[in-house]
Formats: structure tokens, sequence, C-alpha cells
């Protein structure tokens, strides 16, 4: 199925995949940044002893910021107006220093009474190959 | 938790396009009508009056102590849109709990789930987007080998 996303005419077929390095390294800079845009202060993500003291090896990322990177491969290909559903489990946690890999692939092209609709599965790994996240999401075509 | 006003605001939504590295949305202030990065609205607890009030989140974000001797982590999240969110929207936001579960790791011991959902609606009252979190209490910490859960 074709469809015109952002007035380019995209075609959506099973099995097509968009993929990119999405955040290149992780910082603690970043974690922190993230926490203030977001208000998201949890002591895992922003205290290094109480993380520590937590039995981690530190303060992890927020699940939230590898979500919000992996939606940035999503945008560009369907377009953020388009998304009607996006959804993740956050496997393993992320570290400061990780570098982080998102991938979206066609799982279903599909067409419903208001209009057409495309699946995609998400799945980012860290620079190990180890799947941090995986999902998916639903746009309009 | 009682209902409370999130306006979309253009320097929110700048400050969290430069903390996720949204190359498109980090140069300027985005105009009035640009939509929002898909995860944006989970940054409206910034907006909720008794959020880090003495330096304690509300909400959701005030789960953060185990109960089962573990950590308290974000196990799941979903947005699900009705209508796109843009900068110089006006929402309301209501969050309440959900469904509640329990269930065996061998990574993290007993597991306790707990769902928490947020709506927004827009000034019409019409829903345009339900979020969904889970949140997963657990009895010890996890490592980084294997399924998170």
């Amino acid at each position: 199925m074709t469809g015109r996303v952002s007035g380019v005419c995209v075609e959506f077929v099973v099995g097509s995949r968009r993929e990119r390095v999405v955040i290149p390294e992780i910082t603690r800079t970043q974690i922190v940044q993230y926490a203030g845009a977001s208000g998201d202060y949890s002591p895992l993500h922003t205290d290094d002893p109480y993380a520590v003291r937590a039995g981690y090896q530190g303060v992890m990322a927020h699940g939230m910021l590898a979500m919000a990177a992996a939606e940035r491969v999503l945008a560009d290909w369907v377009g953020r107006d388009r998304l009607v559903r996006y959804g993740v489990r956050f496997v393993s946690p992320v570290w400061p220093g990780d570098s982080l890999h998102a991938a979206a692939t066609v799982r279903a092209v599909r067409e419903e009474p208001d209009g057409g609709y495309v699946d995609l599965d998400v799945v980012t790994t860290n620079q190990d190959g180890a799947t941090v996240l995986t999902g998916n999401a639903s746009a309009r075509i | 938790m009682g209902a409370y006003a999130f306006d979309v605001e253009a320097g929110h939504v700048l400050a969290f396009a430069r903390a996720v590295g949204d190359e498109q949305l980090a140069h300027d202030v985005p105009i009035p009508g640009t939509p929002v990065p898909v995860t944006f609205p989970a940054a409206a607890v910034q907006f909720d009056p008794t959020h880090m009030r003495g330096l304690r989140p509300s909400g959701a974000l005030a789960a953060t102590s185990s109960t089962a001797g573990g950590s308290v982590l974000h196990a799941e999240q979903e947005f699900e849109y009705f209508a796109p969110v843009h900068v110089g929207d006006s929402l309301t936001v209501t969050e309440y709990e959900g469904a509640s579960w329990r269930r065996q790791s061998r990574r993290a011991g007993t597991l306790t789930f707990h769902e928490i959902l947020r709506d927004y609606r827009d000034v019409t009252g019409e829903l345009v987007l339900r979020s969904r979190m889970v949140l997963v209490d657990t009895e010890f910490p996890v490592s980084d080998e294997g399924d998170r859960s």
C-alpha cells in the first residue's frame, strides 16, 4: 500500500525496515537533561549512591528516554501526526556509555473502514546487540 | 489525584526535544501547531501542582520506593492517540489506577505490577490521548542478563 506522508508518497511493504543509531552515547548529563525536561527525577536515574545502594552499578537511563529516541525513527518515516499508537516493553536497563540503535519494521498494512493503517514492530539494541526495548506502533497512511 | 491543566508550551517541547536528541525539533522554538513527539505528554507531570513540591514527586512517579525489597521500575508504556497533540494545545490530564497483578521471575523474584492510566482531554472534553504505564515492584535488583521481567 502506498501512503502520502508529509506530501511525499511512501510505500509501506511488509518487511521493509528503517534503522539507525538514535543515541551514540548515553551520558549522565543527558539523563539529567531528560529528568529536567520530563519531570521524572526518580533517584534510580538521578542519584548515583542511591542507585548503588539499590543494587545497581549506578544510575540507569530512563526507559522513556530510550522510548523517545526510538520514536524518532517512526516520526521520520511515517510522521508524528499519523501515529495513533506506540507501545513498548522495557526489556533491560540502559546505562551511561551505552549506544542505542533503533529499528522499525513493517509487520502489516491493513485497510480499515476509516482508512489505511501500517503496523510496525520496534526494537532497540545496545552496543553489544542486547535488546533493551521492544514494542510496536500503528499509523494512518 | 485530581485533574490538572497541561498547556503544551513551545519551550517545554524544545527542552524535551533536545533531551532526547531530536535533531529536527532541537534547532528552534517550535511554532504553534507543530506535532509534539509521541512520548512528550509523559512530561505533563511538570504541570501537576503537587509535583516536586518539597522535592517529592507526585502521581505515578511517587511510587519510587519498593515495598518488596528491590526497586520500582518502569516495565511498559503505551500511548494511544485519538487525535494529534500540537504545540499550543490546552489539555486536561486525569491520572488513575488500572489493573494490578503478580508473577514470579528468575531474575528479580516476585514481581508486582501496577497499571497507571492517564487521560488527556482537549478544551471540548474530547479524549485525545490515553497513556498506559506499567510499573513493576521487584523483590531483588534486576540484572542485565535476559529479559527484565
